[in-house]
């Protein structure tokens, strides 16, 4: 019996690596991205109007692949209106050397050369019904154009969501697909960055949950959240961390939390859970996360869990 | 009386039922023609007919009836060809990595380009002067200059 239910753990995990490749992910539970235009106060929940992520194409990927975006435009029912619709917001893909590189996670904000690499696609969408809940592909692009980084497992490529001006908030998210028309997973692709912007659900009992990798340098983190609103509480997990609470910032506000890293923990993905206010709905909560070092580099949250979720395993010790 | 009129309606109506919208014949070359790579980034003609196809691994010359494979082995400076010319009898490529290579009717050669900052080289034009231009990603435009001793460089 334990031998089947080993085979269907091992299924269902490599299922999930080859069907998450959505940022956000299904199994993180958050609804969608946020980037807010140019000219946004920063209380609504977007410290930079700017976004990045990246994604990585596994080598055994050799035909076309596309980034999909879904309700690119800043109108309509989805997105977050402040008086009128007025946002534009500029999406860019680049590939080739520096698009990525050891140091990126050091660049958090538009003050570093985040648009390192080679500009492959761009486009700009304001209010546009035409895009509005629907699905809008770049590509194609030859996986080829992204930079080929051995410790990754694969080419990279970069997505840059700017807000150029307005004040209202683009939600949206993406795919990683083989193909324009519809969101096929690439086989073994993933999608990390090193600050998620994004909005939380209204639903009171939904629990949300993204995973920083942590490398074997790291011996400490910190968690820093921004605007958080006092929605509920953030709770971290771990192979060796059981449900630690973890502060949480107030409106336009960040608030960072430091905790050890053990030996245990070193090589394998943390488990940051956002636990929604039960007794006050919160409701178009947008917020920022970021997990550094000790050395202040920040740790990539990927869709898809290097080694899959953490589960914790208590110590016991014998007297 | 003959109907010459009607005579002439009939005769030039038949001419017209040959008039057929003209058909295309397509054919698909790939990996069993030769032609191993599917991502083709140029396609130029030289003087002598040859095509040369440039692709993200490899450059292919295709006489008509099979396509020869050149790379970095035979002196391309890189195995990413992103566009050509056709310059009298020498054809020009350019790379991903930044760099060109040219073949002069004999072999092909890599360019020495003074510079390590190289973006890929994106399109190249010749202007009225019968100089080669070419762009790039990011290092803006360059001139192709070629100077008449051993080794040929470019000024940027």
């Amino acid at each position: 019996m334990k031998r089947y239910v080993l085979i269907i753990s091992f299924i269902l995990n490599t299922c999930a690596g080859l069907f998450s490749q959505s940022a956000p992910a299904i199994d993180e539970n958050i609804p969608y991205l946020m980037t807010f235009g140019g000219n946004a106060i920063t209380s609504w929940g977007d410290d930079d109007y700017c976004q990045i992520f990246f994604c990585i194409i596994p080598p055994s990927q050799t035909g076309p692949v596309y980034i999909r975006v879904y309700d690119p435009d800043t109108g309509g029912n989805l997105d977050e209106v402040q008086g009128e619709f007025n946002t534009v917001v500029n999406f860019s893909i680049y590939g080739g050397k520096d698009c990525w590189s050891d140091t990126i996670a050091q660049v958090q904000n538009k003050t570093g050369n985040f648009k390192s690499g080679y500009l492959l696609a761009s486009k700009s969408f304001g209010v546009d019904p035409k895009y509005d809940k629907k699905w809008y592909s770049f590509g194609p692009f030859n996986p080829s154009e992204g930079k080929y980084v051995e410790k990754l497992g694969g080419r990279v490529f970069k997505i840059i969501a700017q807000g150029i001006s307005g004040d209202d908030g683009n939600i949206y998210k993406y795919f990683l697909s083989t193909s324009p028309k519809e969101n096929i997973a690439v086989e073994g692709g993933n999608l990390f960055t090193y600050k998620y912007h994004f909005r939380l659900p209204d639903d009171q009992k939904h629990v949300c949950q993204i995973y920083p990798f942590v490398d074997d340098r790291t011996i400490s983190i910190q968690v820093s959240n921004f605007d958080w609103d006092n929605d509920g509480i953030i709770r971290i997990f771990s192979v060796a961390k059981n449900g630690i609470l973890c502060d949480v910032s107030g409106d336009n506000n960040w608030v960072v939390r430091e905790f050890p890293i053990v030996a245990e923990e070193k090589n394998s993905t943390v488990e940051i859970q956002f636990i929604k206010n039960q007794t006050v709905q919160v409701r178009n909560n947008n917020v920022v996360i970021i997990v550094r070092n000790q050395y202040g580099v920040s740790l990539p949250f990927y869709v898809v869990p290097i080694g899959g979720v953490p589960v914790y395993s208590p110590k016991i010790r014998m007297k | 009386m003959t109907n010459w009129k009607g005579i002439l309606i009939f005769f030039f109506s038949m001419l017209t039922s040959h008039a057929f919208p003209q058909s295309y014949n397509f054919r698909n070359f790939n990996s069993e023609d030769g032609l191993t790579q599917s991502y083709i980034y140029s396609i130029i003609q030289d003087i002598h007919g040859y095509l040369w196809i440039g692709t993200d691994n490899g450059l292919f010359r295709y006489n008509g009836l099979k396509f020869e494979n050149y790379n970095t082995n035979d002196s391309l400076a890189d195995n990413f060809i992103t566009c050509g010319i056709s310059d009298k009898e020498c054809q020009w490529f350019g790379h991903w990595n930044g760099r060109l290579s040219y073949f002069n009717g004999e072999k092909l050669h890599t360019v020495n380009i003074p510079r390590s900052d190289l973006s890929p080289v994106t399109h190249f034009a010749k202007s009225p002067d019968n100089k080669i231009w070419g762009s790039t990603y990011s290092n803006g435009l360059v001139k192709l200059s070629i100077d008449t001793g051993s080794d040929k460089t470019i000024s940027v």
